[in-house]
Parts: C-alpha cells; sequence; structure tokens
C-alpha cells in the first residue's frame, strides 16, 4: 500500500479519536490489512468505500472505543508499574544514600516541627506542579503512555498526600507530636520521594513508547 | 452466530488455541482465521478481538513482536511459557463447558 494511503489511514483513525501512535500502529495495519483484501476480492472498489467498510467490519466508533479502553487500562498499569520501581530504586545502592540522607535529615526536622501543617500542604503543593510540568513536557509527544501519566497521578495524589497528609492538617498538633517521630519522618520521606520518582515519568514513559515503536525515533 | 455474550467467554480460549497451532499471528489473521474455521458461524465484531489480545497480553499468556511490513508496522502475538500452560487449561475448561450445555440442551433419554 502506498504512504498516501497509509497517511489516509491515520488521518481517519485520529478523526475517529485514535490519536496517539502507539495505539494507532495496530490499526494502521488492521485496516490497511482490510483495505487490502478488499481491493483483491473486489478489484474495482475505491479506496475509501473499502476503509469505510472495515470501519463497519470493526465495530464503528463502538468499535474504537472499546479497543481505546483496553489500551488505556493497559497504559495505566504500565504508569503505576514504572512510578513503583522508581521508588523502589531509591532503595537499591547508589540512591539509597540519598535515601538515607532524606531520611535523617527528615529525622532532625521532626524534632524541631511544632506545626505539621504547612509542611504537608507544601508538599501537595509541589506535587501539583510536579503534575503540570509532567502535562508540558509531554505536550509534543505523539503517544498516549507519556500523554496519561500525569492524569494518571490523579490516585497518587489522592491515596497518598490527601488521605495520608489529611489527619496531618486536622489533628492536634499536641496529638502529633505524641506518635513516634519516626513514624513522620517515614512519611514526610515518601511525601519527598514520591514528586522525585514522578519527575522521571516523562523520560521513562517516552522512552518505554520508543522501546516498542524504535520507528518514531 | 452473532451473539456477543455467548462468543465473549469463548473468545480467549479460541485464540489461545490458534496461536498453539500457528505459533505466531497477527490481529486481522486470526479474525480470519477464526470466521474461516467456524464456516462463518463466528462474527466477532473486529473491534473486540484486540482488547480480549491485550487482556492475554496484559496477563503474561501472550508475547508480542513489531515488524515493518509493506511501510506499516505489524503487531505479531505468540504464546508465552505462561500462556502455553494456560492454554491446556481454558481449553479443557471450554470442552466441559460445550458438554454441559449439550446434555442440558440434548439429554439422553434413559431407557427404563
Amino acid at each position: 500500500m502506498s504512504p498516501e494511503k497509509i497517511e489516509a489511514i491515520k488521518k481517519y483513525l485520529s478523526k475517529n479519536g485514535v490519536k496517539y501512535y502507539d495505539v494507532q500502529a495496530e490499526l494502521i495495519d488492521h485496516f490497511a490489512t482490510a483495505v487490502e483484501k478488499a481491493q483483491r476480492e473486489q478489484p474495482g472498489i475505491p479506496f475509501t468505500s473499502a476503509l469505510l467498510a472495515a470501519h463497519r467490519a470493526f465495530g464503528g466508533r463502538e468499535g474504537f472505543h472499546k479497543y481505546i479502553e483496553a489500551a488505556e487500562r493497559k497504559v495505566q498499569k504500565k504508569i503505576t508499574y514504572l512510578v513503583g520501581k522508581t521508588l523502589l530504586g531509591y532503595l537499591k545502592w547508589p540512591y539509597l544514600l540519598f535515601t538515607l540522607t532524606l531520611l535523617f535529615s527528615w529525622r532532625l526536622g521532626v524534632e524541631h516541627l511544632t506545626d505539621f501543617t504547612t509542611p504537608v500542604y507544601g508538599f501537595m503543593l509541589v506535587f501539583v506542579f510536579v503534575v503540570l510540568f509532567l502535562s508540558w513536557r509531554v505536550r509534543k509527544e505523539h503517544m498516549l503512555l507519556p500523554k496519561r501519566a500525569s492524569e494518571s497521578l490523579g490516585w497518587v495524589f489522592y491515596f497518598s498526600y490527601y488521605l495520608l497528609g489529611t489527619p496531618y492538617i486536622f489533628r492536634e498538633p499536641e496529638s502529633l507530636q505524641a506518635i513516634n517521630p519516626w513514624f513522620h519522618t517515614a512519611v514526610f520521606t515518601f511525601f519527598t520521594l514520591l514528586p522525585i520518582a514522578c519527575l522521571q515519568l516523562p523520560r521513562l514513559t517516552v522512552a518505554e513508547t520508543r522501546k516498542l515503536y524504535p520507528e518514531m525515533s | 452466530m452473532n451473539s456477543n455474550s455467548l462468543l465473549k467467554g469463548t473468545l480467549s480460549p479460541i485464540i489461545l488455541k490458534l496461536l498453539a497451532e500457528q505459533g505466531q499471528m497477527y490481529g486481522y489473521q486470526l479474525i480470519q482465521s477464526i470466521r474461516e474455521r467456524s464456516g462463518g458461524h463466528l462474527h466477532i465484531k473486529e473491534g473486540a478481538l484486540y482488547p480480549a489480545l491485550h487482556k492475554l497480553e496484559q496477563q503474561g499468556f501472550l508475547e508480542v513482536e513489531h515488524r515493518q511490513v509493506s511501510g506499516r508496522v505489524r503487531k505479531y502475538y505468540r504464546l508465552g511459557a505462561k500462556g502455553r500452560r494456560a492454554t491446556e487449561d481454558k481449553l479443557s475448561e471450554l470442552k466441559t463447558f460445550v458438554t454441559a450445555v449439550q446434555s442440558i440442551l440434548e439429554p439422553k433419554t434413559k431407557l427404563s
């Protein structure tokens, strides 16, 4: 099939919501193969008619929707895996040195903290900026995985900063100081490492997609 | 046969069986193969095959290879080690199910 026709299939898919390369690639081949088969079996059939017939056989818009939904689930899992793997990486040499330095710095800091609210608000704010940076960093990438990475971090914010951070905001400072300081140290170290790990996401997600589709580079 | 609900549970074992026989296949080839081997009776909406393939890939049953074919990328699927082990189980599960349904639909008459 000529590059012009492949380009036309690509445009058709984009118009129907299949925008990014990592979800388009397999469908481009599917539609191109379906069109080629139709043109072999009915030699006079125009390209557009064959393409529309392939779209109907695929299940129309609903077919695309199902395809994208499945791809999104795959992407979510990949992002969770990448964040988890990066965080675990901070427990390995030589990054462990950085984690330990951070841990002992927070241990000293927690000793002198009388107000826990301000640092927790600070962590939340930093994380929001990280998500904004992530969206900006991947704005020109034609790939689903990096594009979804920033959106997927909503749950990270909710489960980590909101659920774990809210008690710090609403509980009395005296009751917080009664808790073992190593607990606060561990929480604050985690709150610091998490945005640092997320900052790696644009690089990791782009590399992951390029590994699968080297022709993109 | 167009009933999606009937096909839903059987699609994964069918995919695994075909891949076990053919070694490796791409999406469109699988669709055509299912259609031909069922004598045209199984009409899967093509859009439904890919989510099933992606799910099997996520579960670690399938391995994937991308190849350049006529100016485009083609994604080939093949069984991984976990997939080869699962194929037998899934097929015997499906056969048991089909036999059970058949015994309900066509009960053997008992001679008293």
